[in-house]
């Protein structure tokens, strides 16, 4: 027997994506005011236009539908699938209106990039976009990174019992503090304190390069944003090569690699076992699959000089690896590395990072425990037809795994798989090479931002539609959406 | 009449094998595109080049007292590093919202894989303004502006509408 939501249900639904609407009618105000501060005429009405948009639909949806029902388990799901799906198309507004994009889909597109961290772009001549767009464009990352629904949680004192399905349906795993109102706290003032950390080094370090200091700052805020948050966006075409600088590099691995861990064991490492990072369980996944496909890599580049390894391979990898999609590289350089190099960014895409982060993909932990299933069932079989054997890993205590979480991952470990596929095959039947097509499904699902060139404002609309659905289900892992059109399959039913 | 002819062959094949003579050593006769440069680098790394494109952002500083452009053409950008900053102190407009940039005509040495840098780039050697850039006027259309106007009384009517609302069912 299965729940189907009713009238009353529709209604708290609509009522808390109307609240959801208002907060992100909220949110432009910040690039609002960037736009009055730099007196940007045309980008001032084009928020103008947005803020009020967002606003007069938010109030409209609380007043017409008013909560009837305190928010369940059912109600979660479909608040954080059409949340998110609602957020990037009013998120488009103002990028639309900025005529930096060629179609409103194309403004769509950029909005789900930004919204889902993955950093895939079709803005036009992104080098003459307004601060105040530029400033949304990152700010999208950041609340995307935090999960908009996350944001909503840390702000709703009243919704208690259900929060743990908004939480697990933006694709977080694991609670950190018992209460998940206090864990969505913790994870903001992590990322305050990064934040203020992370932009002042930057600062201080663009200053250095010559920038004016109100330029530094924005920079470094959306450096910032785009790092930790593992979006990948860049307020200039060229990504990062465009400050030609080895020293900011080095900063935004540390800032990638930061929000790439699982925040639990930020927690960890902070308030309890600062040794706990050398017997995580994730961490030592990491450590194995990145040296390994950096081998890959360095194969490929062997003849290269070491400095050069570095920023053209190893840069690329660790990007890719977090879920970034910050790049060095023009597109027509990544295109030319060789294909076992291109085959080695296309597995640290796939795997991601860790739980409980802001990366996308198949994450440390699942792929971590695949392997050890897999070394686990050889070991049953080596073993007497009567013993018992079970198996454990490090993560924040010893875990011993159990038949129901291997189910669980190699479910979530397929569904990726077969998406990372069929968004390959869709690109191979519109005509784009098979690995290109690959790398680019891949990039997008597991929302990282690195291309090969595919993603342009000139690419067919269907293959713009399928990488928009692949970035939405790959940022939620797919769990929410199918809970929610399988309670939509359930009315007809009824 | 055949003396004429073996000439006419003798004078294209040294003509043709000069041309190809020429090629490896430089290309710094016509401006090349960045497109052609960046789709096929082998062609011309290492070369001296001729480009032309629009100054983006800032002069970028490096250690050790060079410093960075970057140019843009035809939606594509390059790096070019200057050893010397004085080459580029006539330099006055840099594109960015509302700002073209100066049209510069550079002349450098091309890299696919620098050596010094390990990214690709053009070391610049000499720099030339061939188009004075501006700022651009910022005028939102009058559609815009009224649609922000209404939409915004929409807005405010609405919030108002909100907390009355919102004050009576508090009361009652």
């Amino acid at each position: 027997m299965t729940i189907s939501p009713d009238r009353d249900d529709f209604f708290t639904i609509f009522h808390i994506l109307g609240r959801l609407i208002i907060g992100l009618s909220a949110s432009l105000l910040l690039p609002f005011l960037v736009a009055i501060f730099y007196k940007e005429a045309s980008p001032f009405f084009d928020f103008s236009i947005a803020i009020s948009v967002s606003a007069i639909l938010g109030i409209t949806l609380v007043m017409i539908f008013p909560l009837r029902k305190e928010i369940s388990w059912v109600h979660t799901f479909f608040i954080v699938s059409l949340g998110w799906l609602v957020a990037s198309l009013l998120g488009a507004v103002p990028l639309f209106l900025s005529g930096h994009y060629a179609e409103f889909l194309d403004a769509w597109f950029e909005a789900m990039s930004g919204f889902a961290t993955t950093g895939l772009t079709l803005v036009k001549d992104l080098d003459h976009l307004s601060l105040s767009h530029n400033m949304w464009r990152h700010l999208m990352m950041f609340i995307g990174g935090q999960g908009i629904i996350l944001a909503s949680i840390s702000l709703l004192s009243h919704a208690k019992g259900s929060v743990l399905g908004l939480y697990v349906g933006e694709g977080r795993t694991e609670k950190i503090l018992p209460n998940i109102i206090a864990t969505a706290r913790f994870i903001w003032n992590v990322s305050i304190i990064y934040l203020t950390l992370g932009v002042s080094f930057l600062v201080i370090f663009l200053l250095y390069k010559g920038m004016a200091i109100d330029r530094a700052i924005l920079h470094a805020l959306w450096i910032f944003f785009a790092s930790f948050d593992t979006g990948g966006f860049a307020p200039q075409t060229q990504n990062i090569a465009y400050y030609h600088s080895l020293g900011l590099e080095i900063i935004t691995v540390i800032l990638m690699m930061l929000g790439a861990f699982n925040f639990n064991l930020h927690f960890w490492v902070w308030f309890k076992d600062k040794k706990e990072i050398f017997k995580n369980f994730e961490v030592k996944t990491f450590l194995v699959s990145f040296f390994l496909l950096l081998l890959m890599v360095f194969f490929s580049l062997h003849n290269h000089p070491h400095f050069s390894i570095f920023r053209k391979g190893f840069y690329q990898l660790i990007s890719a690896h977090t879920g970034c999609g910050f790049t060095n590289l023009a597109p027509e350089e990544l295109n030319g590395m060789r294909h076992i190099a291109l085959l080695a960014i296309i597995f640290a895409m796939m795997i991601g990072g860790g739980g409980c982060s802001t990366t996308g993909g198949i994450k440390l932990m699942r792929l971590g425990l695949v392997f050890k299933s897999f070394f686990m069932e050889i070991k049953r079989l080596m073993m007497p037809f009567k013993a018992v054997y079970r198996d454990s890993y490090h993560h924040l205590g010893d875990k011993i795994i159990n038949d129901r979480q291997i189910k669980e991952i190699f479910i979530f470990f397929s569904l990726f798989l077969v998406t990372y596929l069929i968004g390959g095959i869709i690109g191979m039947l519109l005509g784009y090479p098979a690995l290109a097509s690959l790398f680019e499904s891949v990039s997008a699902t597991a929302n990282v931002g690195l291309s090969l060139g595919i993603t342009s404002p000139s690419m067919p609309a269907l293959l713009k539609i399928v990488y928009i659905i692949q970035m939405w289900i790959g940022r939620l892992e797919f769990l929410a959406v199918f809970v929610m059109l399988g309670f939509i399959f359930s009315l007809f039913k009824k | 009449m055949n003396k004429n002819i073996i000439r006419l062959i003798v004078f294209i094949v040294i003509g043709i094998a000069m041309v190809f003579f020429k090629l490896p050593s430089s290309f710094a006769q016509n401006p090349l595109s960045l497109k052609e440069i960046l789709e096929h680098p082998q062609l011309f790394d290492s070369k001296t080049v001729i480009v032309e494109g629009e100054v983006i952002g800032e002069i970028l500083k490096e250690k050790g007292g060079g410093v960075w452009i970057n140019i843009l053409d035809g939606g594509y950008n390059l790096g070019v590093y200057a050893r010397d900053k004085s080459l580029l102190k006539n330099i006055k407009y840099f594109g960015a919202y509302r700002v073209q940039g100066d049209i510069i005509r550079v002349r450098g040495v091309f890299y696919k894989d620098c050596p010094v840098h390990a990214e690709r780039d053009i070391h610049l050697l000499s720099v030339e303004i061939i188009k004075r850039g501006r700022r651009l006027k910022d005028a939102p259309s009058r559609f815009k502006k009224e649609t922000s106007f209404v939409l915004a009384i929409m807005c405010l009517t609405l919030v108002i509408i909100y907390f009355i609302r919102l004050r009576y069912a508090r009361r009652y």
